[in-house]
């Protein structure tokens, strides 16, 4: 049960994560080319909504 | 995937057909997907043995091969068409002129997979549990083991090998998008064995 939990929570957060880089790259929030860690980590100060 | 299964266990021409049909409309959208060509002929071999008995099945079915090949080589037919009338060439590498090639010697595997910049894993991170899984293939659905596992490590050499390996403008590593369904094997085996 535990590993089910865990898994769904991992499936639903690295899923949130890329469907967040989407929004960040439709919205030109990131570069479309040679993005930086420092740029990636900013880009999550803005969600979709 | 499915035509191939479909071909290996009722070896019938129209199956034949339809995959070479699908092997073709592959190839129109991007010749490197001819890669999965690895896929089918490596579905359902588990051991050695079983490739010699691959082989000879195929031998033994040279009919359905050369059935395949033609409606393959039909689909490609209008491409090759254009491309002779526009260029007087049926083959066009178009990336030439810019400078692109491919070179695997030279992989850049490190980027494809791992980089910040476009890196599979960094923007689709689901994927890491995609891999994850496919040893679970193992216990879930053995005859795809080997075929996915191989023909994902073919893939993604040959994009890593690309000499513009970020691919340009776009999200993630784009390059990877038609492997997903394969990439898909591998979760649905971890979904499968934390559900049981």
């Amino acid at each position: 049960m535990i590993a089910r939990r865990l898994l769904i929570a991992a499936i639903a957060l690295t899923t949130l994560i890329a469907v967040q880089g989407m929004y960040a790259d439709w919205h030109y929030l990131i570069p479309g080319d040679g993005t930086t860690l420092h740029q990636r980590l900013e880009s999550f100060e803005h969600w979709p909504g | 995937m499915w035509l191939t299964l479909r071909v290996w266990e009722r070896p019938r021409i129209l199956s034949a057909a339809a995959l070479g049909a699908a092997l073709g409309l592959l190839a129109l959208v991007r010749a490197t997907n001819l890669m999965l060509l690895v896929f089918c002929l490596l579905v359902g071999v588990e051991r050695r043995n079983d490739l010699l008995r691959r082989v000879r099945s195929l031998l033994g079915h040279l009919d359905l091969v050369s059935v395949g090949a033609g409606v393959f080589l039909l689909v490609l037919m209008p491409q090759a068409a254009y491309w002779y009338r526009i260029t007087r060439a049926l083959l066009v590498d178009p990336y030439r002129e810019q400078g692109q090639y491919l070179d695997l010697f030279h992989p850049h595997l490190e980027g494809v997979l791992f980089s910040v910049s476009k890196g599979l894993f960094f923007w689709t991170p689901l994927l890491i549990l995609a891999v994850a899984g496919l040893p679970l293939l193992l216990r879930t659905a053995r005859t795809v083991f080997v075929s996915a596992v191989v023909y994902l490590a073919v893939a993604v050499w040959v994009v890593a090998s690309w000499s513009i390996w970020s691919y340009g403008y776009s999200f993630g590593m784009r390059a990877l998008i038609d492997e997903l369904p394969v990439f898909a094997l591998g979760l649905a085996a971890l979904i499968e064995t934390v559900r049981v």
